[in-house]
């Protein structure tokens, strides 16, 4: 045994990770230091000199593998892979830490050689670092998106997983484009600054984490605003009744988008878990039931007001019919619209063609069938 | 409004936290039982720190539903082995509990300065 009290700081700046067992506070529970190492710690004895704690390092397969009942507790706490255990003993305030070697470990501080933890089935890892730290070490912002379902099952359908992160990509995509700005498509190099990695997945109960492909030249670029703010609208469903007027900052695009993730996480009845930080070591959390997304959903889908806008845009008047109220616009920038007359212009006369200031009501759904998106158009006047 | 000591952070016990009347299981240090054998963490080990979602569950004290279950946590610690069980009731009348950490395991914020006088020591030869 040596005492190791160059090792203080390490012991102090531990973060806690997952507790295993717990009797009048945690008694078994897990650590990682700055650069994410993983420890056990586990509560050895009490004595006339403090409380004696045993800090294990451990690998993170190993740590999967003693959560799943393959590695008995004594094995993973006295055959430590690096052949070094730790022993805290903490008295009052203070504490001092000594290293052993296996052979050291008293006996009767472990348990029975067969107890073991069964407390994870999973097929996915845990999740060891929040966004916040490890987005700083990796450089990119950092998304974690926990879908949770009410079954708790570790598995879901790859057609549901996929509609999902669409779903979630395409509305980062929207949000990552000026609020300000009347916009209708995604530019394609907002599209490439904005595209989001799958790098991992994670227990929770079904976790994906999500990076950006390189930090923001500024510190606070299109994405991390998009970022920003799909977390404070995911925190914002707790609400529902004031949602509709809260999306109302984001650019219509951006509103009809998230109206549809809306619809695709209740279709795959899951509640939604968000946890966001970036290579500053900003972020924040945010989660959302199944209820409260269903009832903001079902908010939104009362009115258009959430995706529509009403728009004056400069087009040439192509085509009127007042028999059928329809009529066909070419935009400046050569797009032809077309859409209904309003009931107040049916008796209007038209100019064909000629140059106008079309006022319009501009709608955006996107087809619960097929996931595409249409804009439906009504022509309310000319001025 | 229940009024809960200064050292409770705030919202705690939880709002999901509930009265209720339930068969439970503790470790004691033996009989006769007494109101020492229910201190909360945060009172038997004032210098401990707590992380901010663990201090309010230090508030209150662990029990068990299953007797099994508080067997097990006895045999897997050293200093719980030379313990007893103790087997009582709570009623609506001496706190709020909630499940936490495990499913059988229950965290009890107490309203009692005598929450031993409804326990006795678990025969462990009976089945509970």
């Amino acid at each position: 045994m040596s005492r190791r009290d160059e090792l203080r700081p390490l012991i102090r700046g531990l973060t806690p990770v997952e507790v295993f067992d717990y009797y009048d506070g945690p008694r078994f529970y897990s650590c990682r230091d700055t650069v994410g190492q993983l420890y056990l710690v586990y509560w050895a004895d009490e004595s006339e000199a403090g409380t004696s704690w045993l800090y294990v390092r451990v690998s993170a397969e190993r740590y999967a593998a003693l959560k799943r009942g393959h590695v008995a507790i004594a094995d993973a706490l006295s055959k430590p892979e690096d052949e070094t255990v730790l022993v805290v003993l903490s008295g009052g305030q203070d504490f001092v830490v000594d290293q052993l070697t296996p052979g050291e470990i008293e006996p009767d501080w472990l348990p029975d050689p067969q107890d073991r933890l069964a407390i994870e089935h999973a097929a996915l890892p845990a999740k060891i670092s929040s966004a916040a730290d490890l987005a700083p070490r990796v450089q990119r912002q950092v998304f974690d998106v926990a879908f949770e379902k009410t079954s708790n099952a570790y598995e879901m359908a790859a057609g549901k997983l996929g509609r999902l992160l669409e779903a979630f990509q395409n509305t980062i995509y929207a949000l990552s484009c000026d609020p300000s700005l009347d916009i209708r498509r995604v530019p394609e190099e907002t599209k490439q600054r904005s595209e989001l990695m799958v790098t991992g997945l994670f227990a929770s109960s079904f976790g994906v984490r999500l990076q950006t492909k390189g930090a923001g030249l500024f510190e606070a670029d299109d994405t991390e605003r998009a970022l920003q703010t799909l977390a404070e609208l995911i925190a914002a469903l707790s609400v529902p009744d004031s949602l509709t007027e809260d999306l109302h900052r984001l650019n219509i695009l951006a509103r009809s988008r998230f109206k549809h993730l809306l619809r695709v996480m209740v279709d795959s009845q899951v509640s939604v878990k968000a946890d966001w930080g970036t290579p500053l070591g900003h972020g924040s959390q945010a989660r959302a039931s199944f209820a409260d997304i269903a009832l903001s959903l079902q908010k939104l889908e009362a009115s258009d007001a959430a995706t529509s806008q009403v728009i004056e845009r400069s087009a040439r008047l192509v085509g009127v019919d007042v028999q059928s109220d329809f009529f066909a616009l070419v935009l400046d920038d050569g797009e032809v619209i077309k859409g209904k007359l309003a009931k107040g212009l049916a008796s209007k006369h038209f100019e064909v063609p000629s140059l106008i200031k079309a006022k319009l009501e501009e709608t955006s759904v996107v087809d619960p069938l097929t996931d595409r998106e249409k804009w439906s158009y009504v022509l309310l006047d000319v001025l | 409004m229940t009024k809960w000591p200064n050292y409770f952070p705030e919202q705690c016990p939880p709002a999901e936290a509930r009265k209720d009347n339930v068969q439970v299981f503790r470790l004691v240090d033996g009989t006769p039982l007494s109101a020492q054998d229910f201190r909360p963490t945060v009172i038997e080990q004032p210098h401990r720190a707590f992380e901010a979602d663990k201090l309010c569950a230090a508030c209150g004290v662990s029990v068990f539903r299953s007797v099994q279950d508080v067997i097990k946590k006895r045999e897997r610690f050293k200093p719980l082995r030379s313990k007893k069980i103790a087997r009582g009731r709570i009623t609506e009348s001496d706190g709020l509990v909630l499940e936490t950490f495990e499913p059988t395991h229950m965290t009890w914020w107490l309203q009692t300065s005598t929450p031993h006088i409804n326990f006795i020591e678990h025969d462990e030869h009976e089945s509970a």
